[in-house]
């Protein structure tokens, strides 16, 4: 935290450009969700349509995401470091386990999570990696085999 | 003795095998979480909801709750032992319970810890058996309008009192919010912002969005932020080292009677939580104390104070949440969440429609905090072995069973990719400094606001003054109005001083 804190943050006319990108986004799902709100019923007073809630959610957003872009205005906020590498390899791994699970089965699905995940860290440890996924492999097996019936999920490609 | 009648269905509900077991499983798995140096109990109770939905309702929220407080529990393990809480409750634990370690004293540390936890923890469920039926009472006589305005009052609330901006807090809320909405509206059976998605006709998954914004987005966090030590530190686990001395009872037990009441005032008000508690009742004993000098370097009082007071908090927060339906933090939204999945409305009706439900979690709160007093002191040994674990194993697991979780609700491998979407979405959101928490009180309380905003609207026909003509009603958008005022001046105020700061 400290070392990070040091750094002069970025601005762009004046306005904090992390928090001024918090702010936009906000500001503009608001306007978005206004937008799609309209497509919508209205309905009337008495009889409210499924429009009228999320439009006025909608416009209560989009002000709050101007609010924040002025209340940053004077924030000290610096972009923190992002450790691509991680969120690549994190999400990787879950990808190829939801695109593996339904056709090759569970164990498959395990070896590929774990490897694909374990590219997050530095360094990479084959060894251990193949321990924690073996250790999945048998939990796996005496859950599926223990709770039949409840837990329905396919162990091995085309089972 | 009414109060003793529904005790006594309470217990013959909670001292079911069925119940029993849930509970044990509950704290256990709690505690293990708890001491985890990095998942918090969000990200834990987010884990193992699925786990809970084949059971019963009663004995699925008797496990929920025991996963919740044990993890309050174990949190404070790696906290004495590492400087690292476990969970962000155990933060004031660090202050002198490491010290404690440092000294040697580290098994006293983790025996006063477990007690005052304990007294703590019981102090609470009194007052949550004393006060959930006249609140309930009070909330039956609620129309509509007053629930829509209840509904208001707590989402401001808890946005506005937790750290950070409150505008963002609410912004975040009113995302949730809108989140709650997608999904076909179940008054005309429109479908709303699926954008022709039929798997979102459904409405977003509960378990789904936790896992991704708590689960994985901490994973990422942990990457970014990491300093992961394990633990070394020598713990003499016998019985005479860690029982605490005469002395130390006497100069312990005003410090816990303390904390006891201000972390249950502090737990029921939405928004505080534990954390705040356990810094407020840390901070009063150190004014009380006559040698303020010791805190921070070992005083048993402020671990006692901070371990009660939080302990009472995680307790307490079940009064609003168990007899209103307003959950005041993340944790009790998911909760809420979990009710609503056994198809169970919350609400100040649950007393009535189920009341072995009731009932039987406050007395399985009774059996839950035994257990974890008789687990703990004996296991202390244990989970500080557990300490060792490292992330680069932890984590590939905590990932495997995310997928499990996700995937196992409907067998649907969609379910996976919405959640590495809400994982990034609360990585991002973390980046910017937006809090997640608000969004999931959001999300839950959303399609019960809308519900009650156009059943107001209906029975007042048409007249939409009706939340501020009924009394009640009216005053609970008041208050909620002075919060948001409150909050607009103070923030303009620290803006002013930081402009006066930046000019100068």
């Amino acid at each position: 935290m400290s070392a990070e804190d040091t750094r002069p943050p970025h601005r762009i006319a004046g306005f904090n450009t992390l928090e001024l990108a918090a702010g936009l986004i906000i500001f503009v799902v608001g306007l978005i969700v206004a937008f799609e709100s309209l497509s919508y019923s209205f309905g009337t007073l008495r009889n409210v349509g499924p429009a009228v809630f999320p439009m006025l959610l909608g416009f209560t957003l989009a002000a709050l995401g101007l609010a924040i872009v002025f209340e940053g205005r004077t924030s000290l906020a610096v972009a923190p470091y992002v450790p691509w590498r991680a969120v690549l390899a994190i999400c990787a791994a879950l990808g190829a386990f939801a695109l593996l699970i339904d056709t090759a089965g569970a164990y498959v699905a395990i070896f590929a999570l774990i490897f694909l995940a374990g590219l997050a860290d530095r360094p990479f440890r084959p060894v251990t990696l193949l321990c924690v996924a073996l250790g999945l492999c048998a939990f796996i097996t005496a859950l599926v085999l223990g709770l039949r019936g409840i837990v329905n999920i396919d162990l091995l490609p085309g089972a | 003795m009414e109060l003793f009648d529904n005790m006594m269905m309470g217990f013959s509900v909670a001292i079911s095998w069925s119940s029993l077991w849930a509970c044990f499983i509950g704290v256990t798995l709690g505690t293990f979480i708890g001491v985890l140096p990095g998942v918090g109990a969000l990200a834990g109770i987010s884990l193992l909801m699925p786990l809970t939905f084949g059971l019963p309702a009663t004995d699925a929220m008797v496990m929920l709750a025991g996963i919740y407080y044990g993890s309050i529990y174990g949190g404070s393990t790696a906290a004495i032992l590492l400087n690292l809480p476990g969970s962000v409750t155990s933060a004031v634990t660090c202050f002198d319970g490491y010290p404690m370690a440092q000294k040697g004293e580290a098994g006293k540390a983790l025996a006063m810890t477990t007690l005052a936890s304990f007294i703590g923890g019981c102090f609470a469920i009194v007052l949550m058996m004393a006060f959930a039926p006249p609140l309930v009472a009070v909330a039956q006589s609620f129309g509509s309008p007053e629930y829509f305005s209840m509904t208001v009052l707590g989402l401001l609330a808890a946005s506005t009192l937790s750290q950070g901006s409150p505008i963002k807090g609410i912004a975040m809320v009113v995302v949730g919010l809108l989140l709650g909405l997608v999904g076909t509206d179940i008054q005309s059976g429109a479908a709303r912002f699926t954008f022709g998605s039929r798997e979102l006709l459904d409405g977003i998954s509960l378990v789904v969005l936790a896992m991704g914004l708590f689960g994985v987005s901490e994973i990422l966090i942990n990457f970014t932020s990491s300093v992961f030590a394990t633990s070394r530190q020598k713990v003499d686990t016998s019985w005479h080292a860690m029982w605490p001395t005469k002395t130390e009872w006497k100069d312990t037990s005003g410090s816990m009677a303390r904390g006891s009441v201000l972390g249950s005032i502090i737990g029921v008000l939405p928004g505080a939580g534990a954390a705040i508690a356990a810094f407020i009742a840390y901070s009063v004993e150190k004014r009380v104390s006559k040698t303020p000098e010791r805190f921070g370097k070992g005083a048993i009082e402020g671990l006692a104070a901070a371990e009660t007071a939080n302990n009472a908090a995680a307790q307490a927060a079940f009064i609003p949440t168990m007899s209103l339906g307003i959950p005041g933090s993340a944790t009790m939204a998911l909760l809420l969440g979990a009710l609503l999945i056994h198809g169970i409305q919350p609400g100040p009706l649950v007393i009535q429609t189920n009341p072995d439900l009731f009932w039987g979690l406050i007395a399985s709160f009774w059996i839950g905090n035994l257990m974890l007093l008789v687990l703990n002191l004996p296991l202390i040994g244990i989970w500080v072995r557990m300490l060792l674990i490292p992330y680069h194993i932890l984590y590939p697991c905590i990932l495997f069973f995310i997928c499990l979780g996700a995937y196992s609700a409907r067998n649907n491998p969609i379910d996976i990719f919405l959640v590495i979407v809400f994982g990034l979405m609360g990585y991002g959101m973390k980046l910017l400094q937006l809090p997640a928490a608000p969004l999931l009180l959001g999300l839950v309380l959303g399609p019960m606001a809308e519900e009650h905003f156009r059943r107001a609207l209906l029975l007042s026909r048409g007249d939409p003054m009706v939340f501020l003509t009924e009394p009640i009603s009216a005053g609970l958008l008041v208050t909620a109005a002075i919060i948001v005022a409150s909050t607009i001046w103070s923030s303009l105020r620290r803006r002013k001083r930081a402009l006066a700061d930046m000019a100068a």
